[in-house]
């Protein structure tokens, strides 16, 4: 894998700026974590392919927002929060009741960790957090059979149980994008794996239970993991880069393909009002990228090549010739 | 040194038999090579004329492998040939699996159909009930060459692109967008890949005949 200092370094001789005199090395991360998730998205090219395990597990959970700035790892947010009163509450009469003395009746328990549904009857749909980068998901099964998306509009109309429903899931919802966070529906009844979920969103992501480290030879030239999708999440989704904080760290793109995030970094750095303003260059880079962006296009195209596609679906059959009368016949008798 | 690394220094005027500036082993070079290595990786990405069969063990019960080489990098499969049973693969993707099969990973049997998700996952159709070899024809993107004797992973017709491409990028870093600009066009021209290039002139398709400025006056004449 390449590091981004190595393309920093690249970078810079291009740029005639060895030194860092005219764009410090912050100035080309920035244009770094902006410049890759263009390329990521304009060419859908990052794709993650992964299995979790569920119930997931979180290292935190947290009831306000301000409590996020003071965790690290992965977190999730429990119980209500009241944006009326900036309280958090477990069951929804709390609120009612702490200012207006109104008492409404309620049902099923709450829980603070989305695994511990799994132990009660929860009131309310048990979450799971997609991947922090997650884009567009492109194909989600569960326990080995494919699940659809389905918006909460839908569902609410189709089944008036469809927070606590239970049985074998079919459909997956999300109440906003932003919080990242899905439910099943119906949720599965069943607890698997509970103790061995910790590396669950980490960015390795697949779950690896098959390591064949013994054909890494030069004679094969293939390593191979195996992912396991049993009792577990299953999910391909277009996904965006993270955002590189150092320089030391790796471009989450193939080495193959980051001489183009290198390009739209170099039309920024020209295109910038700096010293180092040049705009016939930024038009240069700024058209190096942009052919490289066909040019990955074209790749993706030309991956489906070995498809062999066709109206109505089968081949049609060879059919023999009909019988005929020699030719010597006379053509009417 | 190579013969493409020579040819780019003929054409920005370096002396090939004791270079000034770009000897072997100077940063100045290695930003040629790198600019080689490059163009390279880009015509066979944009062409897909360099493949090589590889051999995935399949395992009984497992459906999906994630692939990663040591030597050049996975493109994309074209052909997926099952050896024992003398069977081809077909391709197919996991929306039209799923709509033909929801069962596609429980149901399992000999493998027909194949996958490919993302840049470096294979998937099979059905779950494998025996472990086998499959052969893998794989376009492949040629991982950058270090040493002026290395294999360049390229098509003979191709090679005088990669050259333009590195001259392109050589007068960019002198600051000569101008130059960069016309060598770079070569490149595309000289590999056939104008297409790639998005500000093409400006064409307006009609069916029919269409109204010049002008033409209903000349018609009235």
């Amino acid at each position: 894998m390449t590091t981004v200092a190595q393309s920093i370094t690249r970078m810079r001789r291009f740029l005639r700026d060895p030194d860092g005199l005219i764009w410090s090395g912050a100035d080309l991360l920035a244009y770094w974590n902006e410049a890759q998730q263009e390329v990521a998205q304009k060419t859908g090219i990052l794709e993650r392919i992964e299995a979790h395990y569920y119930p997931p597990m979180y290292d935190w959970s947290y009831m306000y927002d301000w409590e996020l700035a003071y965790i690290k790892g992965d977190t999730i947010q429990c119980f209500s929060f009241d944006t009326r009163t900036g309280d958090s509450f477990m069951y929804p009469w709390e609120a009612a009741y702490s200012r207006e003395n109104i008492n409404a009746t309620d049902d099923g328990a709450r829980f603070m960790h989305p695994w511990e549904a799994l132990y009660v009857s929860p009131a309310g749909p048990l979450p799971f957090k997609l991947h922090s980068r997650f884009d567009q998901a492109k194909y989600v099964a569960f326990d080995k059979e494919p699940i659809q998306p389905i918006t909460e509009n839908e569902l609410a109309l189709y089944d008036r149980y469809y927070q606590t429903a239970t049985g074998e899931p079919t459909h997956y919802w999300r109440r906003d994008e932003f919080s990242n966070i899905a439910y099943l529906y119906p949720q599965p009844a069943a607890v698997w794996q509970v103790p061995s979920v910790a590396n669950t969103f980490d960015d390795a992501g697949g779950i690896i239970v098959g390591d064949a480290q013994w054909l890494d030879t030069g004679d094969l030239g293939l390593i191979t993991d195996v992912i396991s999708v049993d009792n577990a999440l299953f999910m391909v989704y277009q996904a965006i880069p993270f955002d590189v904080g150092t320089a030391s760290e790796e471009s989450e793109f193939p080495a193959w393909l980051v001489k183009y995030v290198e390009y739209a970094v170099l039309e920024r750095a020209f295109g910038a009002d700096t010293d180092g303003f040049i705009p016939s260059l930024r038009d240069y880079w700024k058209s190096r990228k942009e052919i490289g962006i066909q040019a990955i296009k074209r790749f993706m195209r030309m991956r489906t090549q070995d498809r062999d596609y066709r109206l109505g679906g089968l081949r049609p059959t060879a059919r023999g010739r009909h019988p005929r009368l020699p030719s010597t016949y006379p053509d009417f008798y | 040194m190579n013969s493409l690394e020579t040819q780019v220094l003929r054409l920005i005027g370096e002396s090939t038999a004791s270079p000034d500036v770009f000897g072997e082993l100077t940063d100045s070079f290695q930003q040629i090579r790198g600019s080689l290595n490059d163009a390279i990786q880009e015509l066979n990405m944009a062409t897909g004329a360099y493949r090589r069969t590889y051999f995935l063990p399949i395992y009984s019960g497992q459906q999906l492998y994630r692939l990663a080489t040591v030597v050049d990098y996975i493109g994309y499969v074209v052909q997926a040939w099952d050896r024992a049973r003398k069977y081809r693969l077909m391709r197919t993707d996991l929306m039209a699996l799923s709509r033909f099969d929801p069962w596609w990973m429980k149901l399992s049997g000999p493998m027909t159909q194949y996958f490919q998700a993302g840049l470096n996952v294979v998937g099979v159709y059905r779950l494998p009930s025996e472990n086998t070899v499959l052969e893998l024809d794989c376009v492949m993107i040629p991982s950058p060459y270090t040493a002026g004797t290395d294999a360049i992973k390229l098509r003979a017709q191709y090679q005088r692109a990669a050259v333009h491409y590195a001259v392109s990028e050589f007068y960019a870093s002198r600051g000569d967008a101008n130059r960069a600009n016309e060598y770079f066009t070569r490149y595309l021209e000289t590999a056939n890949l104008m297409m790639l290039r998005p500000g093409m002139a400006e064409r307006q398709y009609y069916i029919g005949s269409v109204d010049k400025p002008g033409a209903t006056e000349a018609a009235a004449k």
